[in-house]
C-alpha cells in the first residue's frame, strides 16, 4: 500500500491501468445506456425509469467524489502528503461536471413526473445545486490562491473540503429524515445492487415472472438492477480514467511551476553577476 | 412530437453522453496543453 503513496510510483501504475479503465467505462457506460433504453416500462413511472439509468450514476458519483476529497483533505492535513492534494485538484472538475448531469437529467426528470423542474423548498435538490457550489467553490479557492502560494493554496482547499463534507452526509440521508419531493434513495449502492444482480441471476428472484417491474420502497425492481449496475459501474470507471488523466496534468503543472521557478533563479543569478 | 417525457428521457441520455465527450476531449487537451508546454520549457533549459 505504501508503495502507491509515492506519486511517481503511483502515476506510473495509474497511468498503465488507465487506458483499460477507459475503453471498459465506455464499453460498460454504451451499453449500460443502451439496455436502459430498452427496459419494460415500470408499473407506476412507466417509460419515465429510463431516466433513472444515468441520473443515479451521476447523482452517487457527485457525492462519492465529494466525500472521497474530503477524505484525501483530511488525509493531507494530516500527514502533510502531496498526492491527496492532488487527487483533489484532479477530482473536482470531474465531480462539477457529474453534478451538472445530475441536476439536468433531475430537472428533466421532475417536469413529467412531479410537474415541475426544480423546487427551492426540496432540501435534496437544494443541496445538490450546493454541492455544484462547493465544487466550484474549491475550484477558484485553489487557483486564485495557488498564483501566490501554492502549497498555502491547496492547504486552504484542502480545509474547505473538509469543513463541508456535511453537505455529502446531508444529502445521503435527507430523503430518509425529511418529507421531500425527490423519491427516496433507490438502493443504489453497487455493493447491494451486485447482490441482487447475483441473486437474480442465481434464479432467486424478487418477483414472480408474471408480475411487473415496479420501483418499490425498498429500492428497484430487479429487472432494472442489471442495466443500472452497469451503467454505474462503467460512469464510474470511465470518470476514474479521466481523473488519471487530470491528476497527471496537475503534476505537470507542479513540475512548471518549479522549473520556471528554477529558470528566473537562474537569470536573476546571471543578471546579479554580470552586473546587467 | 417532442412531449416532457421524452424531453426526460432523450435529453437525460444527451445530457449524460455530452458531460463524458467533454470531459474526455477536455481533460485529453488540457494534457497534451501542460505535456507541450513542459517540452518547450525542458528545451529552453537544455540551450
Amino acid at each position: 500500500m505504501y508503495q502507491f503513496a509515492n506519486p511517481t510510483r503511483f502515476m506510473r501504475w495509474a497511468e498503465a491501468s488507465q487506458p483499460v479503465l477507459l475503453v471498459l467505462g465506455v464499453v460498460l457506460a454504451a451499453a449500460g445506456m443502451v439496455w436502459g433504453l430498452r427496459v419494460p416500462p415500470d408499473e407506476e413511472m412507466l417509460e419515465l425509469i429510463k431516466p433513472l439509468f444515468v441520473h443515479v450514476p451521476s447523482a452517487g458519483l457527485s457525492l462519492i467524489i465529494y466525500g472521497s476529497m474530503s477524505f484525501a483533505a483530511f488525509v493531507a492535513l494530516v500527514w502533510r502528503h502531496p498526492l491527496p492534494e492532488i487527487y483533489c485538484l484532479a477530482a473536482a472538475p470531474v465531480g462539477a461536471i457529474v453534478t451538472i448531469v445530475a441536476l439536468l437529467t433531475g430537472a428533466l426528470w421532475g417536469k413529467p413526473t412531479l410537474n415541475t423542474y426544480w423546487d427551492w423548498r426540496d432540501p435534496r435538490m437544494v443541496l445538490e445545486l450546493l454541492l455544484l457550489f462547493q465544487y466550484l467553490t474549491f475550484i477558484v479557492l485553489v487557483r486564485v490562491l495557488s498564483q501566490r502560494d501554492p502549497a498555502l493554496a491547496r492547504r486552504v482547499g484542502s480545509v474547505f473540503l473538509v469543513a463541508s463534507v456535511v453537505t455529502v452526509l446531508l444529502s445521503k440521508f435527507v430523503t430518509e429524515w425529511f418529507l421531500v419531493l425527490h423519491q427516496a434513495s433507490s438502493g443504489a449502492n453497487m455493493m447491494q445492487l451486485t447482490v441482487r444482480a447475483l441473486r437474480n441471476l442465481l434464479g432467486q428472484s424478487e418477483a414472480g415472472p408474471d408480475a411487473a417491474p415496479s420501483v418499490d420502497d425498498d429500492g428497484i425492481a430487479g429487472v432494472y438492477v442489471p442495466p443500472l449496475l452497469i451503467t454505474m459501474l462503467g460512469t464510474y470507471l470511465f470518470y476514474m480514467a479521466i481523473g488519471i488523466w487530470l491528476m497527471r496534468y496537475e503534476l505537470i503543472r507542479m513540475r512548471l511551476r518549479s522549473l520556471r521557478r528554477k529558470q528566473r533563479a537562474a537569470h536573476a543569478f546571471i543578471e546579479e553577476a554580470t552586473g546587467t | 412530437m417532442w412531449d416532457d417525457r421524452s424531453i426526460a428521457i432523450w435529453g437525460s441520455y444527451g445530457a449524460a453522453t455530452l458531460a463524458m465527450v467533454i470531459a474526455l476531449i477536455g481533460a485529453r487537451w488540457l494534457l497534451s496543453r501542460a505535456r507541450r508546454e513542459l517540452a518547450n520549457l525542458q528545451g529552453e533549459q537544455g540551450q
